[in-house]
């Protein structure tokens, strides 16, 4: 009965929201409207403003760099609710309980093989995201899956001796504290709160201070996925 | 019918995020409740996406001069910012809902219910 | 260097997000240095908000352009009028962290302090930037970060229930989270822009209307269920009354708001859209609000536990602002934004002081606490300051706020309307008076009440701070009234 409820109410929900995209222009056809806003002034300006050729990147690290700012905040947010819903157990205590199977050799041995590559290749995302594709936040999440899988591969209290608590805490809020930084010195030179130095004064700082926001959110990204994996890890 | 098959990926977008909600509102385990708010998530990025694709278009890299027009940049940040809060729920979501195992010895919706 | 409002308002957004970055590793050096840090950026944050809100009043709303991109290309921050009554409730932020911090030495074990500080922090950023930014997309990032922590702090509460009630929380926050994401993406597609003011000038002519109709009904539906507006309200008491009461303070005093600040920017953006039939959607939001008051009361009249009344009142009161932006004439919308500010106060008050009162006894229910009345005075008599304004007697703030209302009701021609708001009052009454009668005029039952005395007087004093203001606010009213108004003629199409 309730199922039958559930599924009415969704198929009248179906109706509405084809109803409503039938009069929505084709994806892909030229007369979406977006098509000669925004968007357009991004890609025929973009690269001659911001100085990067990969304009999602322009995007997000100049007209729009507070979301992102807001973005790196949202993870760091869900680390402290992870943190506060589990806090750390006290791991100087009797061995802790591991009930969990002890890696295979095989798995051992291909994540020994893997895991420096993905690494490597997670780093070169990080910092080449302003001309190609790639970015900070997908570099991030590839240098946390290689934290992830070497745990499951060799252990996490192996894994763990890469990235000690007292490092990761502070890795933690990199991209916060980069932010921080960032905010101020804006008006050092001239340029107002969270605003990049004006190209005519400082021709050199506006790329360094992406790459440097970038490294910023790469590395907290990382030390992030990897801390929240740790905490779920073997409670249940 | 044109009208829906020209919009075949709006379509398929909508019967997800049902699919996705039909898993949030009837599901019990907690866990399932959770990988139906994923579907759902998944099937409004799939409608920014493509909504923001254009015809025979290239990425918006403007290196090489190239004739073709470009994908919209800003849907792909949108669908960008929106993937990183959609991990950051899920995180918070499985953390709660390992902490509820703990407590309550279920992860079922109704006999968390009943138990009160 | 562009003008310094600007420069503050930036400042006010960015310094308690990165801030809360500190509080982790810094609990871990001292928990001293932690908590110190933790109340500078909330004291500094709160008088930027506040100030902000006093220049918002002075001279007007204003705006600033990120990064020096114009408003379309890049975002635009701007103080308006509701943002600014937001601001105004800051110091109510900055009195609960200041009482939390006893309460968080006693109730929170040490390895979740650290965290407790950092989204104490980001839920004041997020509440900020959600009221101050221009920018729609801008608004959907702050609104996730209010709403991700405060989903994580209703979890620090002691009961067994508190996990299960922050986990209902999160699923129907991230459920009307993605119905704002997916009709932000719709009016992206409609009128390639995320500026709100931009949008509501492009949504004005020449886009079809079914789609209009869809992004509008996804965005006022999403905002509704964090405002909590009656059928959407289920996961509200839960997540009130499991939250420890610091935390109880904010959401019910701040979060919930901000579902009512977003249902303001929606009328701002859909204004003269084509094809949103606002009059209808007015009636039905404000028949929502006029059942949710009544629900809420007569659910708050049969709790014991104190907390849960308080919580079921909070829907009541989201019934209030609900039928006063229902009304959308003018003093049922000054009714509605200066109770966003005003029930902030009220509601900070009550958690505050029932908080103390379990601080010391252990108890939460009207019938434990009974005869508390004369072992804790000062505490008490707070509380029933606070009880006679959130009823509504004058001269206090909760009697502005429903004279508002019941003026706008009687001016819609809505005297049933009217009725409710009267007859809600009196129901009110009777439970607030049966605590009073309870703390006052019964014997103790329990030890620990005969032993109880007032709480030290960090944390008595917010408390005392705050009920007192819940009285002079309603003797002030002009103040909150002087900077909603424009705000409100704004939206009512008068300039």
């Amino acid at each position: 009965m309730r199922r039958l409820a559930t599924l009415l109410l969704l198929a009248l929900l179906a109706v509405m929201l084809l109803s409503a995209v039938v009069e929505l222009p084709a994806p892909g056809s030229p007369e979406m409207p977006f098509r000669s806003h925004v968007s357009q002034h991004y890609l025929e300006q973009g690269a001659e403003e911001v100085g990067t050729t990969n304009i999602v990147k322009a995007v997000l690290l100049e007209y729009r760099l507070f979301d992102t700012f807001g973005e790196a905040a949202v993870i760091f947010t869900a680390l402290a609710g992870v943190l506060a819903v589990l806090p750390p157990r006290d791991r100087s205590g009797s061995g802790g309980h591991h009930d969990r199977a002890a890696p295979g050799q095989v798995t051992g041995y291909v994540v020994g093989r893997t895991v420096p590559a993905i690494v490597i290749f997670g780093t070169y995302l990080v910092l080449s995201g302003h001309a190609g594709p790639g970015g900070a936040f997908q570099g991030g999440v590839i240098l946390g899956a290689a934290a992830i899988s070497l745990s499951l591969g060799v252990g996490s209290d192996h894994a763990r001796e890469f990235l000690p608590e007292h490092v990761a805490a502070w890795l933690h809020g990199a991209a916060m504290v980069v932010f921080l930084l960032f905010a101020a010195i804006g008006p050092l030179t001239g340029a107002g709160v969270f605003a990049y130095p004006s190209t005519a004064a400082l021709p050199w700082a506006r790329e360094w201070l992406m790459l440097f926001i970038e490294a910023g959110i790469g590395a907290a990204s990382a030390a992030i996925i990897a801390s929240v994996f740790w905490s779920m890890e073997g409670r249940a | 019918m044109t009208m829906l098959l020209d919009r075949a990926d709006y379509v398929l977008a909508i019967i997800l995020f049902l699919i996705g909600l039909y898993a949030l509102v009837a599901k019990s385990n907690l866990i399932k409740k959770i990988i139906g708010l994923n579907i759902m998530e998944t099937a409004v990025f799939i409608f920014i996406i493509t909504g923001g694709l254009a015809r025979d278009g290239s990425p918006p890299l403007v290196t090489q001069d190239t004739t073709s027009p470009y994908h919209d940049p800003v849907s792909q940040t949108i669908v960008l910012v929106g993937i990183v809060v959609a991990v950051s729920v899920t995180a918070l979501a499985l953390s709660l809902v390992t902490r509820i195992h703990a407590e309550h010895g279920t992860i079922e919706a109704d006999e968390l219910r009943g138990g009160r | 260097m562009s003008e310094w409002p600007g420069q503050l308002l930036v400042s006010v957004l960015a310094l308690p997000v990165t801030g809360a970055a500190l509080c982790l590793p810094l609990h871990r050096i001292s928990d001293r240095v932690a908590t110190a840090w933790t109340l500078l950026v909330t004291t500094v944050t709160c008088a930027g908000a506040f100030m902000v809100s006093v220049r918002v009043s002075h001279v007007g709303p204003f705006s600033h352009h990120l990064g020096g991109w114009l408003a379309p290309w890049g975002i635009e921050l701007r103080a308006d009028q509701f943002g600014a009554l937001v601001g105004l409730a800051a110091p109510v932020f900055a009195l609960v962290v200041f009482y939390g911090v006893r309460y968080s030495r006693h109730a929170v074990e040490a390895a979740r302090r650290g965290p407790y500080d950092a989204l104490l922090l980001i839920n004041l950023g997020g509440l900020l930037g959600f009221s101050f930014t221009g920018d729609l997309f801008n608004l959907f990032v702050f609104m996730e970060l209010f709403s991700l922590s405060a989903y994580a702090l209703v979890a620090y509460g002691k009961q067994k229930v508190a996990a299960a009630a922050s986990f209902r929380y999160l699923v129907m926050g991230a459920f009307s989270s993605l119905l704002v994401l997916f009709s932000i993406g719709l009016l992206y597609q409609l009128t390639g822009t995320l500026n709100m003011a931009d949008m509501a000038y492009r949504l004005a002519d020449g886009v079809p209307h079914r789609p209009v109709v869809l992004a509008f009904g996804a965005l006022a539906l999403g905002f509704m269920t964090k405002a909590a507006v009656f059928p959407l309200h289920l996961w509200l008491p839960d997540a009130h009354a499991a939250a420890p009461s610091p935390v109880s303070a904010i959401l019910s005093g701040l979060v919930v708001k901000m579902g009512i600040v977003g249902l303001i920017r929606t009328y701002d953006i859909f204004q003269g859209a084509g094809g949103v039939d606002l009059p209808t959607f007015n009636m039905g939001l404000s028949t929502l609000g006029a059942i949710a008051i009544v629900f809420g009361a007569v659910l708050a009249l049969i709790q014991d536990d104190i907390k849960l009344m308080l919580a079921y009142s909070t829907v009541s009161n989201i019934g209030y602002i609900a039928v006063g932006l229902g009304l959308f004439n003018e003093s049922g919308l000054t009714g509605a934004s200066i109770h966003i500010f005003n029930h902030a106060v009220i509601k900070a008050a009550l958690f505050l002081a029932l908080g103390a009162l379990t601080f010391r006894t252990g108890y939460r229910t009207v019938s434990d606490l009974r005869g508390i009345g004369r072992r804790m005075p000062i505490t008490v008599g707070a509380l029933s300051v606070a009880v006679i304004s959130v009823v509504g007697v004058p001269p206090t703030a909760g009697f502005v706020t429903k004279w508002y209302l019941a003026v706008g009701a009687v001016a819609a021609a809505r005297p049933l309307l009217a009725a409710t708001l009267v007859f809600s009052a009196l129901v009110m009454l009777i439970y607030y008076l049966r605590i009073v009668n309870a703390f006052y005029f019964r014997p103790a039952v329990h030890e620990e009440v005969e032993r109880a005395v007032d709480p030290p007087l960090d944390m008595l004093a917010p408390v005392v701070l705050l009920s007192g203001a819940s009285l002079a606010l309603g003797l002030i009213a002009q103040v909150p009234i002087g900077i909603a108004l424009p705000g409100v003629m704004r939206l009512l199409g008068g300039g």
